[in-house]
């Protein structure tokens, strides 16, 4: 009898630890697993505030903001939530399932599509931002802006430029298929590309670079017109910008390990001095300036399209307050103070990763010499919708952008193009049902 | 003396496996006739729409027979080499144990790490190629993961490595309980090395076989995180597995309703494979 009692009090000692285990977290626990705002026994606020950690945005750069923002205004803490995987919005998701959703999250496009996830922006907060940095769904305002980001050129190695006896830039497409050839009868491999687990490093250049500017050349609303079933993505325009980068490949031109390295492995690569030229991001231009790269020794250009289409894209970025955080004020304020409310954090911000401020009034930071040729370049080039990152109504699909980098690996490797583009369509047409 | 029973010794277990087990299944089961995006409150019915659509979703077939590649390039290597490896190992004396320690050594290792190992051996620039080329063998240089049959051939190659030990180690395990009465009968009968493993040991270690191929299957089957972290399913979507692919539609695509009918429609196979195969080996067994 004593057994059975025993065994009985065990069994309901188990059940008891399972609700427990099941039950949701008590407000004020630990916010390192996610966690949304608490009001500490102290009498503080706690927000949580999701971030991701890269070679540019640092924990320390993170714990500064933290620092100054906490130290300006007492009652309010701020717990970072470290975004990690490869997937921000992934993570966020598995964050909203779980009932976890931070407080404050930085990259919050892809969750912001679906209405009340969210909470709308005070529009005394959103007129400090420039018009066009303003996303719109159905009519709402749930994104605060953060910055834009320049997207993509060409960096060269000068001294290799030299030894094939190329003097200049290319400035037309012709001129860049002749700096390719020389390069190759100078014994060297003209161009790097990334694959492996980072697939969207095979094609962003390129797309970004080229078949951006190409498409809103012929169709400055193709958005609107690609969401509205006016337009195909089996396009010529499309079809015949990645064929002729397809030509590239054919030609020999691209490294012949570029599909096996990371981006990290082919930017190193690239600088240990692999290929003449790297189609890479504008976050690389302050980080080569950081390492000491002079432009005596690493230029860049703005690569010319086959169609003589001539414009750049920028991202645009945003911070999200959940429609769960408890304290929405205290959050818009972190928002504010750290987007424009103090300029040398907000500076602090922009200049980590070599992004540009939203606010109406700009707020610039001293560049180093190759980002600044890297702007510069730009001058006289008109600015475009960048298509796969346009946010609010105009946005493409959950997912969509993901399909369409693995189909450019598809490309890259020598699949048809006109047959990858067919399948474009279909995915398409089924992820913006599931919108 | 009386044994006792009682139904709530194994109430524990039963609710820890309600719990984290049969509550998630049904709850897929059921999300799988809905448009249920993963993240909105409302979400509709839509009958057999996720189940049909599957079978012409040309991105998903390929997973099925991607995985199944690898599923039988894997279980057929794994169990062959596994036995062949025990087989030796068990005659290895005084070095069966340390021997069985480093084999078994890279199933305990995280498979993150491991697949980040492998990567720094076969990128273009790693370390298997700069051997190569340092000993003069340019010419089979080659970009074992940037490439489709490349890559499948080197997710196939980490995996076979990164579980063959546990597999021999299941098989040693079952060769160990065979009688050596029986070995000696056959010797006695006169049969030669080869007689006694074929007339003995196979028919003996039947169980442990069906134990290491069903676990191999399922293993195989469910292959995701080699291939997120080699490939991450690429180049393009060669290398992408079922359950890459129901992560990718449950996360990625915010098609919850649709990756949890295709969730279903893994479980489904891989107890239709389950169930045959014990029938067969049953049919072995002595």
């Amino acid at each position: 009898m004593k057994k059975r009692i025993l065994g009985l009090l065990l069994s309901i000692s188990v059940l008891a630890s399972l609700a427990i285990g099941c039950a949701p977290a008590a407000a004020g626990s630990d916010a390192s697993a996610g966690g949304s705002s608490s009001g500490a026994s102290d009498g503080d606020i706690t927000l949580t505030w999701a971030v991701f950690e890269t070679d540019n945005y640092t924990a320390e750069m993170w714990q500064k903001i933290i620092d100054a923002f906490e130290a300006d205004n007492p009652g309010i803490k701020i717990e970072k939530v470290l975004m990690t995987g490869d997937s921000r919005p992934q993570f966020l998701k598995t964050m909203l399932a779980a009932g976890n959703m931070p407080d404050i999250n930085v990259d919050p496009v892809d969750l912001a599509t679906t209405d009340g996830i969210y909470a709308e922006v005070p529009e005394e907060l959103l007129e400090k931002y420039e018009d066009a940095a303003i996303a719109t769904y159905n009519g709402k305002h749930t994104l605060v802006p953060a910055y834009k980001a320049l997207r993509n050129q060409c960096y060269y190695h000068k001294d290799q430029f030299k030894e094939a006896g190329i003097t200049e830039e290319p400035k037309t497409w012709e001129e860049f298929l002749d700096v390719c050839e020389k390069l190759m009868d100078a014994g060297k491999v003209p161009l790097m590309s990334a694959g492996a687990s980072d697939i969207w490093a095979t094609s962003f250049g390129w797309w970004t670079g080229v078949t951006n500017s190409e498409i809103m050349a012929k169709y400055p609303n193709f958005n609107e017109q690609i969401l509205k079933g006016e337009l195909s993505w089996t396009d010529p325009v499309i079809a015949d910008s990645l064929k002729a980068w397809q030509g590239l490949v054919d030609a020999g031109y691209y490294h012949k390990g570029s599909m096996s390295f990371s981006y990290t492995q082919a930017q190193s690569e690239f600088l240990d001095g692999a290929t003449a030229m790297f189609m890479d991001g504008a976050w690389a231009a302050p980080s080569f300036d950081a390492a000491g790269i002079t432009p005596d020794e690493l230029g860049c250009f703005v690569v010319p399209t086959p169609s003589g289409a001539y414009s750049y894209c920028t991202m645009p970025q945003y911070w999200g307050v959940s429609e769960t955080c408890a304290h929405k004020d205290e959050a818009f304020k972190f928002c504010e103070y750290v987007l424009g409310g103090n300029e040398d954090i907000y500076r602090l911000y922009l200049s980590s990763d070599g992004t540009y401020s939203v606010t109406k009034n700009p707020v610039l930071y001293d560049m180093g010499p190759i980002q600044t040729e890297f702007v510069s370049n730009y001058d006289d080039c008109p600015l475009v919708t960048e298509i796969m990152k346009a946010v609010g109504d105009i946005s493409m699909p959950s997912g969509f952008e993901d399909y369409t980098c693995k189909s450019l690996q598809n490309v890259f490797t020598g699949s048809d193009v006109d047959e990858e583009l067919k399948k474009w369509d279909e995915e398409f047409n089924k992820m913006l049902e599931a919108k | 003396m009386q044994r006792k029973k009682s139904p709530l010794f194994v109430a524990p277990a039963l609710i820890i496996y309600t719990f984290l087990m049969i509550i998630p299944i049904i709850g897929a089961f059921a999300l799988s006739f809905t448009n249920w995006n993963g993240i909105s409150r409302d979400y509709q019915f839509s009958g057999i729409k996720n189940y049909t659509a599957m079978f012409s979703d040309e991105r998903f077939l390929n997973a099925v027979f991607v995985t199944l590649r690898i599923m039988l390039t894997v279980c057929v290597s794994v169990n062959v080499i596994g036995l062949f490896t025990a087989v030796l190992l068990n005659k290895a004396r005084r070095f069966t144990n340390a021997l069985r320690s480093v084999f078994f050594l890279p199933y305990v290792i995280s498979t993150v790490a491991i697949s980040f190992i492998w990567l720094s051996i076969l990128s273009y620039t790693g370390i298997l190629n700069s051997v190569l080329t340092s000993v003069g063998l340019e010419a089979i240089v080659n970009d074992y993961i940037g490439n489709t049959k490349g890559a499948l051939r080197s997710i196939c190659l980490i995996e076979i490595w990164r579980i063959m030990g546990f597999h021999m180690v299941l098989y040693l395990a079952s060769i160990q309980t065979v009688p050596e009465e029986l070995y000696e009968a056959c010797i006695v009968d006169g049969g030669s090395g080869w007689d006694s493993f074929r007339y003995v040991t196979l028919p003996m270690i039947v169980p442990g076989a069906t134990v290491s191929v069903i676990m191999s299957v399922m293993t195989e089957m469910k292959q995701y995180d080699i291939v997120k972290v080699i490939t991450n399913g690429g180049p393009g979507y060669s290398t992408e597995t079922i359950s890459y692919n129901i992560v990718t539609q449950a996360f990625g695509n915010n098609m919850l309703g649709y990756s949890s009918a295709l969730a279903v429609f893994l479980f489904v196979f891989i107890a239709v494979i389950s169930i045959l195969q014990l029938k067969l080996s049953a049919r072995w067994e002595v």
